[in-house]
Parts: structure tokens; sequence; C-alpha cells
């Protein structure tokens, strides 16, 4: 899809990621499956994961359709994931284009996007999580970040501190 | 003095699934904020916008709001 050149000098491998999202009909049990199945695919395609992630069922910030065998499906939810890979200079145009059709041919993704990325892990916050656990962990941060009361007997110690001072 | 985000962070690479990161420069109705007032230096702006975009499209973000 969109391409950028960060070509670095010595390195053999491009570095790309595809994000896609599944179509929320898959039952749960059947995603991490999915998950694989997509991994091997790209495997069998020259490329070789660097790091990945399952899965997870998010709301989508607007509605998307997608036509199976003249059927459109309208979604407001979606399985998304990620993969990391990285492909040899040489063989990343056909492996690429074979990457891409596989994905097209699927009927079970929603949307897909294909970047070129760098190797090291770009997530700030680490992986990504969904919006329910986001906010409970928030919630926990907050119960532990609030001060400590002070107990009786360092009270007192304080109180005569300054009353000395 | 406004500062670049980006630059004080020490990010090189802006990631289109970093949700929470692209939501601080969005207003609103979900739109782009502007160099002006977001304080970013010109190559990160161009950056923040292709990740917002590439999140639009996965429906991380949305195009339009309210």
């Amino acid at each position: 899809m969109e391409k950028e050149n960060i070509k670095e000098k010595g390195d053999t491998a491009a570095v790309y990621e595809v994000s896609y999202l599944l179509l929320p009909s898959l039952a749960i049990e059947q995603v991490p499956a999915k998950a694989s199945s997509l991994k091997e695919m790209l495997t069998s395609a020259g490329g070789l994961v660097i790091s990945d992630e399952n899965p997870v069922l998010i709301d989508l910030a607007y509605p998307m359709t997608k036509v199976v065998s003249t059927i459109r499906h309208k979604v407001t939810t979606g399985y998304f994931g990620w993969v990391k890979f990285e492909m040899s200079r040489e063989i990343n145009t056909e492996g690429i284009v074979a990457v891409k059709k596989a994905l097209d041919a699927d009927d079970s993704i929603l949307r897909y996007l294909i970047v070129n990325t760098v190797r090291e892990n770009t997530l700030l916050t680490g992986k990504m999580k969904l919006q329910k656990e986001d906010r409970r962990r928030e919630d926990e941060e907050g119960s532990t970040d609030a001060p400590k009361e002070a107990s009786p007997e360092e009270l007192d110690k304080s109180i005569e501190d300054l009353v000395i001072a | 003095m406004k500062t670049c985000y980006f630059t004080e962070n020490n990010i090189k690479y802006i990631d289109h699934k970093d949700v929470d990161l692209l939501k601080k420069f969005l207003n609103p109705h979900a739109r782009i904020i502007s160099r002006k007032r977001s304080g970013i230096t010109a190559k990160h702006q161009r950056n923040l916008a292709t990740a917002i975009k590439r999140a639009r499209f996965m429906g991380l973000l949305p195009f339009v709001s309210r």
C-alpha cells in the first residue's frame, strides 16, 4: 500500500508491518488460529517475523463495510492485530505482492495496511490494550499514587519538631 | 515557549497504533491540530499526519466526530 524509503546503508532486509482488522463474526476461539495462519503465510512468502500481537476486539471509530460474495457486511467492531516482519531486499517486491494478494483473497480480513517501518519497538506504551483494560489499569494506578496517610506517631513527631522549632 | 513533544521525548518513529499518543494532537472534531498550535517541528508534524491518517484508515481514530 503505502511505501516510504527508510533505507539504511548496508541493510539487506526491509522491515514491514502488516496491521489488519478481522471480521467480528469470527468466533473468539478462531482468532489466534487465524493470526498464526497469517504469520505462516508471511513466512511462506519469504518473510521473517520480528514481532507481533494477537488480535484484540476493538470498537471501530466509524462503521465499515466488507463485501463477501455479494453480501455487504456492515460492522462496528473488529479484531485488530499486527505483525512486523523483515524481507530480504532481493525478493521484497515480489514478496510483498504475494502477501498483498493473499490478504486480498482472505474473506475474514476486513481491512489491512502494509507499511514500511523500523526494527525497533515503536509502541511507547508497550502493547496495545483493550480500552477496558486500559481504564482499569489507570484506576489502579490512581489508587497506588494516592499519598499514604501518615501514622499518628509520625504526625506527633512532626508536630513536636515544629513546636521545638 | 512551545516545545516539540517528539523531540523532547526522543521519539523517532511515530506509530499509527499508538492511539493515545495520536489523540493528543486531535481537536474535539477529530481534526489534526495545526503546527502553529501543536508546536511540533515540521518533520515530526508530517510524520504525525501520516500516522493519524493510517490510524483513521484502520478505524482506530475517527475521520470526523461530533
